[in-house]
């Protein structure tokens, strides 16, 4: 059987500069995966070469045996860090377009997500604010059936509240069909929900492997080997 | 993945079709209602310019072209009168006539902006994630767009030409209309008129054909600036799609200007044709993202 995400050797540079830098690394099904790294590690552009935003330089990625394309739109679910929503006027039409567009999305799950949160249908999408559109977007994007959720930084610039809603999300999204790829560098709050973690650094796999084998094999928490790996990166670490 | 799930799965054709309804929706304001709105004026005036045409008809006046030939008011009726005395008003162009002719180019300038902008937003923009993250080929995702731009600019154009040979005469079924050079009354309504005839041909397929090559052109840059962004930086790109898009902007009035004859239409339509092609070629390799990449 196929992995669900299998990369070989990866590259990607932005005028010179190598974002990905031979990165190789695959992944099951029925998994919540943290991608952590340092700001400028890969992270992003790793995501929107698997989404097919970014084009590769060579190497290959494919998403349950199937190449980057039309195809495995179908397959992703991808939850940018910026919000995308911006365009529409309301809740409501955001997800008409995500009926519209995707066949898995669940409405009645949106719906029932955001009334939890206390959010409207005609509620206006510009008078949100910067957490609430993070949750809404969260929403409409892991509302959808699909086999792989990627979350780029979904934790940055939340408030507690929201951050235990994402998670909560996370979690009830999560199944033994689809795997959840969390890129983040704030992992205290996530290290509870993660099965695997692929730590990246200056475009490659530093370190990758279950959780519980981590701790167990270096005595410490996530966080702590995180914290660890990545004090001495050129330009800072984030220490959260 | 359940096979329900499967089933369920949108094939690549149908979201380029959403994609399609969806822009056609969205430049809907600007490409039709607005245009349609702004024909109306002239349609009614090319009713009267019918009536005009029924006149000459009963009155058996000689519409042989380019002779210009004297005419007794008093052999009109005053309803006639009056129907000659609208058309020689707006054929004078007074400012309500130039008014509806600037709201049309304003519409059009503003359509093609907008577009445009919405083009770049699409493909480079932020929301990029969400319009690239739909299961459709960049290519056909790119015709969708571009058709629903096309069909829109085609009808605010359409309706902006139709406005103007609306307003020139009673329109014939092949495309020509009775236009009068000359009508004033030599010395009023009390004197003979003057009328001299003309018979004018405009095709507006040469306008769509330099549309539809301004609008590739456009598609070519975007397609361009994808492949460019793995060697320079976004400002420089954007700085280039900039003088780019207004030497094809010059290149299109200078078109206009020069080369008014219809026999080169066939060359307007390869030049389309190949940029087309370029775009698809090029779209399907390209990055999506140069906002906050």
């Amino acid at each position: 059987m196929n992995d669900l995400v299998e990369i070989k050797d990866l590259k990607r540079s932005f005028a010179g500069k190598k974002a990905l830098d031979g990165m190789s690394f695959s992944l099951g099904t029925g998994k919540v995966v943290g991608l952590l790294g340092a700001n400028g590690a890969g992270k992003t552009t790793l995501f929107r070469v698997m989404t097919g935003l970014l084009t590769k330089d060579s190497g290959s990625v494919k998403i349950d045996g199937i190449a980057v394309g039309a195809k495995t739109n179908e397959l992703i679910s991808y939850v940018p860090d910026h919000f995308v929503f911006g365009g529409f006027r309301r809740i409501s039409t955001a997800i008409m377009y995500m009926k519209r567009f995707f066949s898995d999305f669940d409405e009645k799950k949106a719906e029932s997500l955001l009334s939890k949160l206390n959010f409207t249908p005609d509620q206006k999408i510009a008078a949100l604010s910067k957490g609430q559109k993070a949750q809404v977007q969260l929403v409409l994007f892991m509302s959808r059936k699909a086999k792989l959720f990627l979350l780029d930084e979904p934790l940055a610039a939340v408030d507690p509240a929201t951050r235990e809603f994402i998670i909560k999300t996370i979690l009830s999204t999560f199944g033994e069909d689809n795997t959840v790829l969390i890129s983040t560098h704030v992992v205290m709050d996530i290290e509870l929900i993660l099965d695997e973690v692929v730590m990246i650094k200056d475009g490659k796999v530093h370190l990758q492997g279950e959780t519980d084998e981590l701790r167990e094999k270096y005595g410490k928490t996530i966080n702590e080997i995180f914290k660890d790996e990545f004090r001495f990166v050129e330009g800072g670490v984030d220490n959260e | 993945m359940s096979d329900m799930v499967n089933m369920k799965r949108k094939s690549g054709s149908r979201p380029a079709l959403e994609r399609f309804v969806l822009d056609l929706k969205k430049y809907g304001l600007l490409g039709i209602i607005l245009p349609i709105i702004l024909l109306i004026p002239s349609l009614i005036i090319q009713l009267i310019w019918i009536s005009y045409d029924k006149i000459v008809i009963k009155h058996g006046i000689d519409t042989s072209i380019g002779n210009g030939r004297l005419l007794d008011p008093k052999m009109f009726s005053s309803g006639e009168r009056r129907i000659i005395k609208i058309l020689e008003y707006v054929l004078d162009e007074p400012p309500l006539v130039r008014g509806v002719m600037w709201a049309f180019t304003i519409v059009v300038m503003l359509l093609v902006a907008y577009q445009i902008a919405d083009m770049f937003k699409s493909f480079f923009g932020s929301n990029s994630a969400l319009v690239l993250a739909t299961p459709c080929s960049k290519p056909i995702l790119l015709m969708s767009k571009f058709l629903a731009a096309s069909v829109t600019s085609f009808i605010a154009i359409g309706c902006s030409e139709f406005q103007w040979v609306f307003l020139q005469g009673a329109l014939k079924w092949d495309g020509s209309s009775l236009n009068l050079m000359s009508f004033r009354g030599l010395q009023g309504f009390e004197s003979n008129w003057y009328i001299k005839f003309d018979l004018k041909w405009e095709s507006t397929l040469y306008k769509f054909a330099m549309f539809l090559f301004i609008w590739l052109g456009i598609f070519t840059i975007l397609a361009i600036s994808g492949k460019l962004q793995k060697l320079v930086k976004t400002p420089v790109i954007v700085v280039t799609d900039i003088v780019l898009a207004f030497v094809l902007a010059w290149a299109f009035m200078y078109l206009m200007e020069m080369q008014s004859g219809v026999d080169v239409l066939p060359a307007l339509f390869m030049i389309p044709c190949v940029l087309l092609l370029t775009d698809i070629l090029l779209v399907s390799k390209y990055d999506a993202v140069t906002v906050s990449a």
